[in-house]
């Protein structure tokens, strides 16, 4: 028996291991529906983000901090009345059987992706409100799906991902009412400051609202005496104009409902004709909510909007509502889906608006924009063209040049701002109807047929500039750089073309970071290459020129030598003044004319260095540190989208150095040293 | 009954076929499933002493079974049919302790073929060691079990292959010359590359077999199950909510059908008639069905049904 058991043992010993080849363990494949959605990062991963998010020193986005979410929900919301959903709706008297009520079901197939359930609300008090719950039944992923929308039909909790909410009510000063932007976490009902909508992390509000609402993303105050900071006054609003110090009106509106872009559940009751009403009634609530022209009034649906003041948005997405319902009077219960404006029809440009600015623009860029200056708002081709004017390559710049719709969506995919938005652009058929444009206009945006893409690897040596052999070393930036982890700086050429250039060395070229040092002067051509592991980016110039002394040695521009080009050299303060009336009240105030120009910016009644360091926090909250070229500082007095053209001192066409552009040298080169205060 | 070749009877039955619905539906483990409870019913007339020869007495099973849901499609809808052929060999083997007690291991190898499904089929191998008590010999002394399974199995499907596991407890009691009752209550396990095919369940059985010898058995027998059920169907919201994890499924020709586990309890029936054939041999036709419901159901649809029948025919023989 003995040899018996052994013989047997090692028999099953040797199946054994046999069997244990035959696997075990786990697939990657696997997807468990507790899993958070994630998705993949594409481009420059930029999404939702303001292309100006306030860079703070330490490298964080101010505007993507909690921060900037608290410090939102105190102004709109002080006294944390509405801090759980259910106060929210309790406030806003949802169930209660009062004012008008509506519910429609739909799947936000271009933009966010969501199964959503949107209950509207006009209280009696012409509150409005919007309760959104977003179902997203894409377990491991993110991105539209049908199940989503069933989820949001049948009200399926589990995929219940988020819940946010937009009330158009009068402030805290019970004055003039604005949009307010909430987000409640599903399960507990509590207030969030962040929220992940998008499978790429979690983002403060109103940030992730608010960016593609019209909104604005000004820096936060310095903290006050309580330690606490607070939104920027954003003087040109309808609800600061009317308060001062109210502050929470980030100028952000409600969207519309763009039917056409939804997907519908063919159960009944939730197809599209069963909603079409109900999503025309909400239209009709949006429309409520944007500001009219008063000489723009002239159909009963605009009775209950209010007066827009000169200096706001002056309600230009009313225009797709109503003509999209057939023109004034809304007449067409059935939202058009193919709306092409006369204007772009004028200009040749159908292709152009139906593919490109239509599903990837529109959404977010009509609810930009003032009535001063609303180029932003793409209403018209021209408009749209005028982002994209090429600089050429080198000085006299062409009048306007600009290049913004290149950088954003060639260059640094930070549009389209949403996720889905941006990938269905990018797969479709499209951007070569944009690189079209782009080329037609000057730009390079293919490599060979190819439509240059974002996610390459893009060098940035910011803008040319003018340095001073007094000021010493330069320090070089190629921050600005996109997707790119490792840099080569060279010198190409000195003063006069001289190849190799002499009497300037580069220390550390391979670095971010790398320092040039000129014993001449005269124009420097500087080339960078930045490169993302073996993928190396086109060369990029940097033009330097070089005078023996520059009137403020770079390193030595502070912030009240900024004030001094603001409130005195720059005469801005034509406008941006607290006396500025109309359309000419802009969003920062830079002072009052007089011996002492400095305001009052705290409401302590006192004008002091703490007003001053408010000052400073709005004017940084106006460099782009990401795009040092695009920040508003540089461009709006420059005149590119500025109501008031060229500001003294700010001709960016010509070279620098040039009298005509000292102040902007004299700015960027503050900005290009860290914008000390 | 004892003496005779059952092939499939109940115990064999509730191992494998009982996994139809309880476990993943690829479990179609024949009569190489035939376990403890079989051998119990012949304990005493069993060959296979290693004294002897242990590699003599090698009984083969050829089969072919019918499964009108083989994807254990939801409320039936969407259901997939499959046949399948099986050819396995076991070898028993016997090793005694004392006068009330012995060990037995059961070895054995095997694989099925399928029809539509490629696969589907698998090759696979077991080992089952068991402990057997029984105090005498007397008519009506039960004869009590405790076994172990450890089961290895390679699919076509990737994701199914893997690993199975039992462990249980068992009793067969003569309750006539012509009636036994047997009873079982036993814990399953599976590890396979999926996680959507891992699983574990607690089974609790009882059959009762009528001999209508020498003509055969007539056997019947109902078992509960509460643990991971695997189905395949489109990615449904419902699927979805049920599911603990789910994941696309490589074996069927559809590739928008997803597999997924969810925790449900099975309510197993069979019945089924041995007929002894010729010197060592028997052919055994059985029906089995099987249903269950998932322990959550749905806000909005409800808690649904799964149900699968399975008709088998087996031919076995003892060489």
């Amino acid at each position: 028996m003995t040899d018996a058991l052994v013989k047997v043992l090692l028999g099953s010993a040797l199946i054994g291991l046999m069997l244990s080849a035959c696997g075990g363990g786990g697939s990657g494949d696997d997807i468990s529906p507790d899993d958070p959605p994630v998705s993949k990062p594409t481009g420059s991963d930029k999404f939702l983000l303001f292309p100006n998010p306030n860079v703070l020193p330490d490298g964080s986005l101010q505007t993507n901090s909690q921060a900037y979410a608290t410090a939102y929900y105190a102004a709109i919301d002080p006294a944390n009345a509405k801090d759980t959903l259910a106060k929210w709706k309790a406030a806003n008297g949802f169930d209660t059987g009062t004012g008008t009520q509506l519910t429609a079901v739909f799947g936000d197939k271009r933009d966010l992706g969501y199964g959503r359930r949107m209950t509207a609300r006009k209280s009696p008090d012409g509150t409005i409100a919007f309760l959104v719950e977003n179902y997203l039944a894409n377990p491991g992923g993110y991105g539209f799906s049908p199940l989503n929308l069933e989820a949001a039909v049948v009200e399926d909790k589990r995929w219940l991902i988020l819940v946010n909410a937009i009330e158009f009510s009068p402030g805290p000063s019970g004055k003039v009412s604005f949009a307010k932007f909430f987000n409640f976490n599903p399960s507990t009902g509590q207030r969030q400051l962040t929220a992940d909508i998008d499978g790429r992390g979690e983002k403060a509000m109103p940030n992730i609202c608010v960016s593609c609402h019209g909104g604005r993303a000004d820096a936060l105050t310095p903290p006050d005496a309580n330690g606490r900071q607070h939104l920027s006054l954003v003087q040109n609003s309808a609800a600061e104009h009317e308060k001062d110090f109210q502050r929470g009106d980030v100028q952000a509106h409600l969207a519309v409902f763009e039917v056409g872009s939804f997907e519908f559940s063919m159960r009944a009751g939730f197809a599209r004709p069963d909603q079409e009403a109900a999503l025309k009634a909400m239209n009709q609530m949006v429309l409520c909510t944007y500001p009219v022209v008063p000489s723009e009034r002239h159909s009963p649906e605009d009775d209950c909007r209010r007066d827009a003041i000169d200096s706001e948005w002056p309600g230009t997405a009313a225009t797709l509502i109503k003509q999209s319902y057939g023109g004034d009077g809304l007449p067409n219960p059935v939202f058009s889906d193919t709306l092409l404006p006369d204007d772009w029809i004028a200009n040749g440009q159908q292709s152009l608006y139906q593919n490109v600015v239509a599903p990837s623009c529109r959404g977010c860029h009509i609810l930009r924009g003032t009535r001063a200056q609303s180029d932003i708002d793409l209403t018209t081709f021209d408009k749209f063209q005028g982002y994209a004017v090429s600089p050429g390559n080198g000085y006299p710049r062409p009048p306007g040049f600009d290049e913004r719709i290149k950088a954003h969506v060639i260059d640094r995919g930070n549009m389209p701002l949403a996720k889905i938005v941006y990938d269905t652009f990018w797969r479709s058929s499209n951007p070569p109807i944009l690189a079209a444009f782009l080329e037609q206009r000057g730009f390079t945006v293919r490599s060979g047929t190819t439509v240059l893409q974002p996610g390459r690897p893009v060098a940035d040596p910011g803008p040319d500039r003018i340095i001073g052999l007094s000021d010493g070393p330069t320090r070089l930036s190629a921050e600005n750089s996109v997707l790119a982890d490792s840099y080569s700086w060279s010198i190409v050429s000195g003063p006069d073309g001289a190849t190799p250039p002499t009497g300037a060395t580069l220390a550390n070229p391979q670095s971010v970071n790398p320092t040039l040092t000129v014993t001449k002067a005269g124009t420097y051509v500087l080339q960078l290459v930045a490169s993302q592991g073996s993928t190396q980016s086109e060369p990029a110039t940097l033009r330097i020129f070089v005078r023996d002394a520059l009137p403020i040695r770079s390193p030595d521009i502070r912030f009240a030598d900024i004030k001094q080009v603001l409130q005195v050299k720059g005469g801005c303060l034509a406008c941006h003044t607290q006396s500025a009336q109309g359309s000419l009240r802009p969003p920062v105030f830079f002072g009052v004319s007089g011996a002492n120009p400095d305001l009052d910016r705290n409401g302590d009644g006192l004008v002091d260095a703490a007003d001053d360091a408010v000052f400073y926090a709005e004017i940084r909250g106006r460099i782009n540190f990401t795009d040092v070229g695009a920040s508003p500082l540089l461009r709006k007095p420059s005149g590119h989208h500025h109501d008031r053209s060229k500001v003294v001192g700010f001709d960016d066409s010509v070279q620098p150095g040039n009298a005509d552009r000292a102040n902007y040298d004299l700015v960027l080169n503050w900005i290009l040293n860290g914008a000390p205060q | 009954m004892r003496g005779l070749l059952r092939v499939a009877p109940p115990a064999a039955s509730r191992i494998d076929r009982c996994a139809a619905v309880a476990m993943p539906p690829f479990r179609l483990s024949l009569v190489i499933a035939l376990l403890s409870p079989v051998l119990v019913a012949n304990a005493q007339s069993l060959p296979g002493d290693p004294s002897s020869n242990p590699f003599d007495d090698i009984r083969l099973d050829a089969a072919y079974t019918y499964d009108n849901n083989v994807n254990r499609a939801q409320n039936g809808q969407g259901r997939l049919a499959e046949q399948f052929f099986s050819l396995n060999a076991t070898k028993s083997m016997l090793f005694p302790i004392d006068a009330t007690s012995r060990v037995l291991l059961d070895i054995g190898v095997g694989g099925d073929l399928t029809r539509s499904f490629p696969k589907l089929g698998r090759l696979f191998g077991e080992i089952v060691p068991t402990f057997r008590y029984r105090k005498s010999a007397a008519f009506s002394s039960p004869t009590f079990d405790l076994f172990c399974r450890v089961a290895a199995d390679r699919f076509g499907s990737s994701q199914r292959s893997g690993y199975r596991y039992s462990i249980g407890v068992s009793i067969l009691q003569p309750v006539t010359d012509r009636i036994d009752v047997f009873g079982s209550l036993a814990q399953n396990w599976r590890n396979a590359n999926s996680r959507v095919f891992d699983g574990r369940d607690w089974s609790v059985q009882l059959s009762v077999d009528y001999s209508f010898a020498p003509h055969g058995t007539l056997y019947l027998s109902g078992e509960y199950r509460r643990g991971d059920v695997v189905s395949t169907g489109p990615e449904s919201l419902v699927n979805l909510d049920l599911a603990k994890v789910f994941v696309a499924d490589d074996a069927y020709t559809n590739p928008q059908l997803v597999s997924y586990r969810f925790e449900a309890n099975t309510v197993i029936g069979t019945l089924g008639y041995n007929l002894p054939l010729g010197q060592g041999g028997a052919l055994d036709l059985s029906w089995k069905i099987a249903r269950s419901t998932p322990t959550h159901g749905t806000s909005f649809a409800g808690t649904p049904h799964y149900v699968d029948n399975q008709f088998t025919l087996v031919y076995s023989k003892r060489f």
